[in-house]
């Protein structure tokens, strides 16, 4: 079941409980101040943000580079810790878990990087990188973890014949399936998925983004879906988060972010989608190529 | 009847072109063939795109034009021209004026093109030096010149800054300026935006767009964008298991695909639109170099073969003197472009 609501403007508390619920989220990278050093170099990389993700549904989180997407990616599944705010994830403040707590939790909360080939042990056999996050947890005989992993290696829409490969003998798309099986074994309820198909050829990337779309239909599962791509958010998103410098500047239901958006950096965003038509160019890239600079004439000075 | 067709028209404003560019690496398969009879044409005044999924052989064809093939790799039919020299009979002294004043490649990573140890505007100086023999003094006045031509602000403070102290967008165009140098009249960009984010992304194509109308250059942009090729480009060439597939306007080319193949990606591009639709995708791999068929090279993955037509080789058909098409149904085949 998919609780998708895309009409109405604001989402307002849901019925069920959030999968994440984040209040002034607020990390800090750089060296503390201190008697020696006052003027420390410290940048505040997620500003005291807030999000909400209900049970299977996509919160698209966008914003240029160096906003802060994958640190807020990283911080909500605590694998760096926070320097403020309070983290609700499946029901759980996460702030208090122990060691084995937090093991637990990300069975049930997982991630799928950008890069495929430096997310995967290039020296460990397909079926062993998707069976991994399984012996983490116990519970299963080695015949057992195995026929899960084919399970879900078919499901990704690879073959039996994959399981043996190395990362090497596969292509981008391959392997990102192979990251989702992977983030998948586990049956988790949540994954941030951080930049899931930048790295991969248009053909490839629409089919990784049908399968994730798919996997929510059939599973319930929520995404923290994280691109600069206005294009791919749109596709997959029911909520939208537009960061800048740390800090969230407009969220809301996707359709009124994307068809009313209130920021003018949200504007910005959007406008520089690319279109699909050379009938129906955006970019206005003819105009100013006159004047201010003086470089018109460059040409025959130099000639 | 194969694509020679871009000679019938504006044959002298042709700052590039490659006739039947073919190209076979040595691996540990022996000698295979990654570049098939390429025919590429690129005039003064337009921007030509270079599409099709990753290893289809669209960096080699471009490393081909510059003369910068890897070792491993070699020409063994047809050649290259740039501004009517034919690439294969230059000495590498001819090469290397050819590369710095005539032609001009940009890259994915502009960073990694950089010095990290000389400061950006030295770098850029550098080429004017070796090229033109002009002073340090003089080449310096001319690189503040290129980097207001670029739009780098605050131009004479910021030539002499290093490489760290620019963003991915900025390394861009410092490269562009570094490319315009010698005013060339070719300028090949390899996924020039693919790592900069959307607006900083969108700021470099407008500003490539903007030179190239300015100085009148011939632009090759190879990428597998087809939302920056439906922005940017005059004509695009599609390229499949290393051969050219499709080639054709760019309104043309999106509205009236004549190859499954460019109909294909055409279904898979990322629509700016409504959530929920299934996107459409071709199935399958680019088939590694040493795996190439001989038959239609697309039919595995192809929804519309048919056993006989597409068991043989295909040659470029012409569907009308500037589009051609390599697929056996070009006559019975309606296919899917974009839809407005
Ligand atoms: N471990 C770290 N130490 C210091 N600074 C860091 C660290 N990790 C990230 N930063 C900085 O924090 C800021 C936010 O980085 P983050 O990786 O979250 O951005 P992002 O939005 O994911 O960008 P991108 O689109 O480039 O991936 C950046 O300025 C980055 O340089
Ligand atoms: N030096 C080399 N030795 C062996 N094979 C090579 C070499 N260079 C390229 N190839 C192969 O030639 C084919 C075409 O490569 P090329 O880099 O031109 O692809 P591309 O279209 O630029 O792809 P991408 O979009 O990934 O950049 C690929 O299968 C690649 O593996
Ligand atoms: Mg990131
Ligand atoms: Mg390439």
């Amino acid at each position: 079941m998919n609780s998708r609501t895309s009409n109405g403007p604001t989402p307002e508390p849901r019925e069920a409980a959030p999968t994440l619920s984040v209040r002034g989220l607020t990390k800090v990278y750089g060296p503390r101040a201190t008697m020696l050093r006052r003027n420390a170099h410290r940048l505040t990389a997620v500003d005291a943000v807030d999000l909400d993700i209900a049970p299977g549904t996509t919160l698209g989180l966008v914003g240029e580079s160096g906003a802060g997407k994958s640190t807020v990616g990283r911080l909500v599944l605590r694998l760096i810790e926070p320097d403020a705010g309070k983290i609700d994830l499946l029901g759980t403040d996460i702030a208090g878990l122990s060691r084995g707590e937090l093991r637990r939790m990300r069975a049930k909360a997982t991630m799928i990087f950008q890069d495929p080939y430096t997310s995967l042990d290039p020296r460990m056999p397909i079926k062993d990188s998707v069976v991994e996050p399984l012996l983490v947890h116990g519970g299963h005989s080695r015949s057992e973890r195995y026929e899960k992993a084919l399970a879900m290696v078919r499901r990704v829409g690879l073959g039996d014949a994959h399981m043996e490969r190395f990362p090497y003998e596969m292509s981008g798309g391959q392997l990102q399936r192979v990251a989702i099986a992977r983030a998948l074994i586990t049956d988790p309820s949540f994954i941030v998925c951080d930049e899931p198909v930048a790295a991969l050829d248009v053909s490839t990337q629409a089919q990784v983004i049908n399968l994730l779309n798919d996997l929510q239909q059939e599973r319930g599962i929520s995404y923290l879906f994280i691109s600069h791509d206005l294009r791919l958010v749109r596709l997959i998103a029911d909520e939208v988060a537009v960061m800048r410098h740390g800090k969230l500047l407009e969220k809301g239901d996707a359709v009124r972010v994307f068809e009313e958006p209130e920021h003018e950096y949200t504007r910005e965003l959007l406008a520089a989608i690319p279109g699909r038509s050379p009938r129906s160019r955006r970019f206005g890239g003819l105009a100013g190529c006159d004047g201010e600079t003086g470089t018109a004439d460059l040409r025959q000075e130099v000639a | 009847m194969t694509a020679l067709i871009a000679d019938t028209a504006g044959t002298d404003d042709a700052v590039m072109r490659a006739r039947d560019l073919t190209v076979e690496v040595s691996t540990e398969h022996g000698w295979v063939t990654i570049v098939d009879g390429v025919n590429l044409t690129v005039r003064r005044n337009e921007i030509v795109g270079l599409v099709g999924e990753s290893g289809s052989g669209k960096t080699v064809t471009s490393l081909s034009v510059m003369g910068l093939l890897p070792r491993n790799a070699r020409i063994t039919r047809g050649s290259v021209e740039v501004m009517g020299r034919t690439i294969s009979t230059l000495t590498e002294r001819q090469l290397t004026e050819v590369r710095g004043v005539q032609a001009a490649m940009i890259f994915q990573e502009p960073r990694r093109c950089l010095n990290p140890a000389f400061t950006v505007g030295d770098q850029v100086a550098e080429s004017l030096r070796r090229h033109r023999g002009w002073s340090r003094k003089r080449a310096l006045q001319r690189t503040v010149e290129l980097f207001e031509l670029v739009e780098i602000p605050q131009a004479a403070r910021r030539v002499k800054q290093y490489p760290h102290e620019f963003s991915g967008g900025m390394c861009q165009r410092v490269m562009l300026a570094m490319a315009l140098a010698c005013d060339p009249m070719l300028l090949i960009a390899d996924e020039p935006t693919t790592a900069l984010d959307v607006t900083v992304q969108r700021q470099v194509l407008e500003l490539i767009r903007r030179l190239q109308a300015q100085l009148g250059i011939g632009v090759l942009l190879i990428t597998h964008d087809l939302g920056v090729v439906a922005e940017m480009c005059d004509r695009v060439s599609v390229m499949y298991a290393g051969q050219v597939v499709e080639e054709a306007d760019a309104d043309t080319l999106f509205h009236e695909p004549k190859h499954p193949y460019t109909s294909g990606l055409l279904q898979s591009m990322l629509e700016p639109t409504q959530r929920g639709r299934p996107l459409g995708y071709i199935s399958g791999l680019v088939p590694p170099p040493h795996l190439f068929p001989a038959t239609c090279r697309f039919q595995e993955r192809c929804s519309y073969a048919v056993d006989s037509a597409c068991r043989t080789t295909v040659e470029l058909h012409q569907v009308s003197p500037a589009h051609s098409s390599r697929c056996a149904r070009i006559d019975d085949l309606k296919l899917p472009g974009v839809t407005d």
